[in-house]
C-alpha cells in the first residue's frame, strides 16, 4: 500500500468520458473509496459516476486535486463548521467563481460522490448569495417562482411585520 | 429543471444551505416560496436558529476565564438576586453563554449610549466587557405590538433559552405627573422565556396600574399609562450576538489556538 499515492483510478462520467486521476485526489470523494475498497483491484475497473457529467467531474476532480493533502475529515467536523460560517478559504472562493448552474452542479455531484468540505464549501457560497436580500432579490438570483396565494402572501406580510420598520 | 432547482428540492441540502444563514436571513428566505418555506418549517436545526425550537445544551459551551476572556461580572452581576432564587446560568465553569435572538435584539449602533450600562437600578442595555468585545444591546421589538400572528410570538430571546429575565419599565402616567417610576418585575419560564411572555408580562402589569390609578383617582381617569421604555435585564448569563462569537472564534483561530475553540471546556 506504500505506493497509493501513484496509483490511478479510471472514473466515467454520466455522459461517457473516461478521466484517470490520482487515487489519492479521487480518493476525497468517500463514494468513490468506498467503490475502490469493494473492488479490491484499483486502476483497472473503471468506476462509473453516473449521476455527474465530465464538465463537473473534471471541475470536482480540480478541487479534489488541490485539496489532496488535506487532513482526514474528523468527528468534530460538525462543530467546527457551525462555528465560522462565511469563512471561505480564498482558493476554493476563486473557485467557486463559476456560473450558478455550474456552482449547483458541484454541489450535487459533491453531494452525491460524498465529498463534504466541497459541499460544506459549495452550501457557504450559496449562503452568501441569500445573505441580506429580500425574498424578491433572492427570487430573482435564483430564478423561482413566486407561488404563495394572494392570501398567503398576506400572511406572511403579517407574520413579519413586526420586524418591517427597521 | 435547473441544478438550482434540484438542490433546493433536495431537503437536507437546502437545510446545508440554510444553517448558513442568520436568523434574519431565514426569515426572509421562508417567505420566498412554499418550497422554502416548508423546508424550513421542517427542519429543527434550523428553527433552533430561528429561537423557535430550543436549542440543545451544546449549542454555546460554558467558558471559563481561562480563555483569556474578561468577563467583566460588575456590568452584569444578577444585582437582582431575585428573591432567593437560584441563579440559572452559574456551574463549576463560570457563567453560561447565551446566544442573542438578533431578530428582537441589536447592538445599539449609538455608542453615546454606553452610559447605559447596567447599573444598580437599571437594566436597560446589557453591556458586555469582554476582552475586545463590549457591546451595548438594544431592545428591537415594542413588546406590546407584538401579536400572536407574529413570527416572534413563540421566538425565545435567547439560545439556550434562559428561564428568567428581569422587565424593566419605565412608566409615565400624563394624568398624573408625579408619577414617573421605573418598575420591574421577574418574567420566569421553566421552558424558556420567550418574546410572548414579555409583552403578556407587560400587559398584565399596565392593567394592573391602570386599575389602580381609576381606582385612586376617581371617574375622569382614563387609565392612560405610557410605556417611555421597556427593557430586559438576563440576570448570572452572558448574552452575545453572534457577532461577538465570530470575533472570540477569530482570536482563538488568529492565536494560533486549536480550532476547539468554545468546545473543549467542559
Amino acid at each position: 500500500m506504500a505506493s497509493e499515492g501513484e496509483q490511478t483510478v479510471k472514473l466515467v462520467s454520466s455522459d461517457n468520458v473516461e478521466i484517470v486521476t490520482e487515487r489519492k485526489v479521487a480518493e476525497r470523494s468517500m463514494l468513490i473509496k468506498n467503490m475502490i475498497e469493494d473492488l479490491g483491484a484499483p486502476g483497472e475497473e473503471p468506476i462509473p459516476i453516473m449521476n455527474v457529467s465530465e464538465a463537473v467531474l473534471r471541475k470536482v476532480l480540480e478541487w479534489c486535486t488541490h485539496h489532496k493533502n488535506d487532513p482526514a475529515p474528523s468527528q468534530d467536523d460538525d462543530a467546527d463548521s457551525r462555528k465560522k460560517t462565511t469563512d471561505i478559504e480564498d482558493w476554493d472562493q476563486k473557485f467557486m467563481q463559476v456560473d450558478q448552474e455550474m456552482l449547483f452542479e458541484i454541489i450535487l455531484a459533491a453531494n452525491y460522490m460524498d465529498i463534504k468540505a466541497l459541499l460544506d464549501v459549495g452550501c457557504k457560497t450559496v449562503a452568501n448569495m441569500i445573505k441580506g436580500k429580500s425574498p424578491e432579490e433572492i427570487r430573482k438570483t435564483f430564478n423561482i417562482q413566486n407561488d404563495f396565494t394572494p392570501e398567503e402572501e398576506d400572511q406572511i406580510r403579517r407574520e413579519n411585520e413586526w420586524a418591517e420598520d427597521r | 429543471m435547473s441544478a438550482a432547482e434540484k438542490t433546493f428540492g433536495v431537503a437536507e441540502l437546502f437545510e446545508a444551505i440554510a444553517s448558513q444563514l442568520p436568523a434574519c436571513d431565514l426569515l426572509s428566505s421562508r417567505s420566498v416560496c412554499r418550497q422554502w418555506r416548508v423546508n424550513i418549517d421542517g427542519s429543527k436545526p434550523i428553527l433552533r436558529k430561528l429561537f423557535l425550537l430550543p436549542a440543545q445544551d451544546d449549542y454555546v459551551t460554558s467558558v471559563d476565564n481561562g480563555l483569556g476572556l474578561e468577563w467583566k461580572s460588575g456590568s452584569i452581576e444578577p444585582q437582582y438576586g431575585l428573591r432567593g432564587m437560584p441563579q440559572e446560568g452559574y456551574d463549576d465553569t463560570g457563567p453560561k453563554l447565551h446566544n442573542l435572538n438578533e431578530t428582537l435584539f441589536r447592538r445599539s449602533p449609538d455608542t453615546s449610549k454606553e452610559h447605559w450600562e447596567i447599573t444598580q437600578n437599571r437594566g436597560w442595555r446589557v453591556k458586555i466587557h469582554q476582552g475586545r468585545i463590549s457591546n451595548i444591546l438594544d431592545f428591537l421589538f415594542d413588546p406590546m405590538s407584538l401579536r400572536g400572528y407574529h413570527n416572534a410570538f413563540e421566538m425565545y430571546l435567547t439560545q439556550p433559552p434562559v428561564k428568567q429575565v428581569d422587565l424593566f419599565a419605565m412608566v409615565d402616567m400624563p394624568a398624573d405627573k408625579t408619577a414617573k417610576h421605573t418598575r420591574s418585575w421577574t418574567i420566569r419560564n421553566e421552558e424558556g422565556v420567550k418574546a410572548n411572555h414579555v409583552k403578556q408580562h407587560l400587559e398584565i402589569q399596565m392593567l394592573k396600574m391602570q386599575c389602580a390609578q381609576r381606582g385612586g383617582r376617581g371617574k375622569d381617569m382614563k387609565g392612560r399609562v405610557l410605556w417611555k421604555e421597556s427593557w430586559l435585564h438576563i440576570p448570572g448569563h452572558v448574552v452575545l450576538t453572534k457577532e461577538d462569537m465570530e470575533t472570540m472564534m477569530g482570536v482563538e483561530a488568529g492565536e494560533g489556538e486549536d480550532q476547539e475553540g468554545l468546545g473543549d471546556l467542559k
